[in-house]
């Protein structure tokens, strides 16, 4: 279920914890919560040791309750969304959902190298994806038409203006 | 942007590295492909702003050197404060609202820190401790066995005649006082607050305890020491000899005079030396190998010895500034790793309790 690929490197890891993988966190009911909360324990022990930042977008810190955003969440920091970055992830080339490109934009702008989710919307970039969704069987063989693209599904190739 | 007709040109690649969704384009019986993973840069567009603030930074540079030459070395405090400020403020373009406003505070932070390092040379003139006049002559004899340091190195490097290539190293060396500081905390505070936040703690924490010292424990230069309290031979004070005849010179602004609240009763303890070991010490956890974090070390010892040479600091003066600088170091790193275990405890805590429905 856990996918977290060994570190080598001895740089400090940043990791987005993106809204799915915080609502498997904090939803006991959900299919992933175990998960999630095995991956953050793990997490956690590298913030302690200090191999690894955690981040989490101010969209999705802002609709945890406190006691959970003090406490479980607290070596969290926050990554402030501005009207910037809103209209950025209008532009991501990637017929995906909308908070999922505002994580993508939010990652490329602050640099981070990985994230943990609780989907598979991230496994088509060259990021450390630490996805505690069950696996996918040949999620990228089978060819996924437009018309069902959804959260889950890969991404399509980017798309860009250079033509 | 049109999704249905704007498609990267590689994502067409017909071969083993094609795009996820490539076999889309071949029809339903395609063969299974490799999956391809696609870097952020290509599927987020690009911060127009970026591009202005590199160019806004390669100006700054380039007028910066141009004063440098035609002007001098920006080391009046004031003076720098402005150069820091436009480049912070160039880091800053494009960027939202609420980092400006981050900005704001921490440039407020920023300004009192050095406002009360300033007022407290005059605070140590009316506090009116007692002079320390032979204890560090003292210190120091008794460190070099019975010689005073400062004599010992003019009497047998120093020639008033003739600028040695030592000269203009020691000199380049002190005036860099007025640079390093100030460049790292410009360039942290553009590239990572958290790290600036960091620098700063600790910078903060050595100023205050040296600006304690300076009132607390007022204590006369070697230069003063001989040319006016006579207790040791003659000291010459050529500190900028070198640096001029590189063909450099300083610049110090005329609210210099408005703002001099000068001390010069302020040897101990050597913020010169402090701030030599702080920058390199600050990064030194970046540097891997381990013969450049050696050379990197020898700086401080390089500025103490200049200082030393000048006549500007007793040895004790530049000891003392290490171990502050130490102190600071240990006190900020314990605290900060206290943080991190008190809030991943705090998180381990939360996860083990059961979440009531």
């Amino acid at each position: 279920m856990i996918s977290v690929r060994p570190r080598t490197r001895a740089k400090v890891r940043k990791v987005l914890l993106d809204d799915t993988f915080v609502n498997a966190l904090l939803a006991t009911d959900a299919a992933e919560h175990a998960a999630a909360c095995a991956l953050y324990r793990q997490l956690v022990d590298n913030y302690e040791r200090g191999v690894d930042r955690l981040f989490a977008l101010s969209t999705v810190l802002g609709d945890v309750p406190r006691e959970f955003r003090r406490n479980a969440l607290g070596p969290v920091e926050t990554v402030h969304v501005a009207a910037q970055h809103r209209s950025a992830a209008r532009e991501v080339a990637a017929p995906i959902a909308p908070r999922a490109a505002l994580s993508m934009v939010m990652l490329r702008r602050e640099r981070m190298n990985a994230v943990a989710t609780a989907t598979h919307e991230f496994d088509p970039l060259e990021i450390e994806v630490l996805s505690v969704a069950p696996r996918v069987e040949s999620g990228f063989d089978a060819p996924v038409p437009e018309s069902v693209s959804s959260g889950t599904a890969p991404l399509t190739a980017p798309r860009s203006t250079d033509e | 942007m049109s999704e249905s007709t704007l498609v990267r040109a590689d994502a067409q690649d017909s071969g083993p590295n094609s795009g996820p969704n490539s076999g889309a384009d071949n029809g339903p019986s395609a063969q299974p492909t490799m999956p391809r993973r696609w870097p952020l840069d290509a599927v987020v567009p690009d911060d127009p702003w970026y591009y202005v603030r590199l160019a806004g930074f390669a100006l700054f540079a380039i007028l910066y050197v141009l004063w440098f030459v035609k002007k001098g070395l920006i080391i009046d405090r004031i003076s720098v404060a402005i150069s820091v400020g436009v480049f912070i403020a160039i880091g800053h373009l494009g960027r939202p609202l609420r980092r400006w406003g981050l900005l704001v505070f921490d440039l407020l932070c920023y300004c009192a820190m050095w406002f009360c390092y300033e007022e407290s040379r005059g605070w140590a003139d009316r506090a009116g401790f007692e002079w320390q006049v032979e204890a560090p002559r003292n210190i120091d004899r008794f460190l070099f066995f019975g010689t005073d340091p400062n004599v010992w190195m003019q009497r047998h490097f120093y020639n008033p005649h003739v600028i040695r290539w030592y000269d203009k190293v020691a000199s380049v060396t002190y005036f860099t006082h007025f640079i390093f500081p100030v460049i790292a905390i410009a360039v942290l505070w553009v590239t990572s607050h958290r790290e600036w936040a960091r620098f700063m703690r600790r910078f903060a924490s050595l100023l205050l305890v040296s600006c304690a010292m300076f009132v607390v424990l007022p204590t006369i230069p070697p230069w003063m020491a001989a040319s006016r309290y006579h207790i040791i031979g003659h000291l010459a004070r050529h500190t900028s000899r070198g640096f001029s005849d590189l063909g450099l010179h300083g610049f110090v602004n005329t609210w210099q005079h408005a703002l001099d609240w000068g001390n010069a009763v302020a040897a101990m303890p050597s913020l010169h030396s402090a701030f030599s070991l702080f920058v390199p010490a600050f990064f030194l956890p970046r540097i891997k190998p381990l013969w450049l974090k050696a050379l990197v070390l020898c700086f401080p010892i390089m500025m103490l010895t200049s200082l030393v040479y000048f006549g500007e600091h007793w040895v004790i003066d530049g000891l003392i500034g290490w171990l502050l600088v130490g102190l600071s170091f240990w006190f900020w790193g314990w605290f900060e790793r206290r943080q991190l275990r008190v809030r991943a405890d705090r998180a381990r805590l939360f996860l083990a309790t059961p979440i009531p429905t």
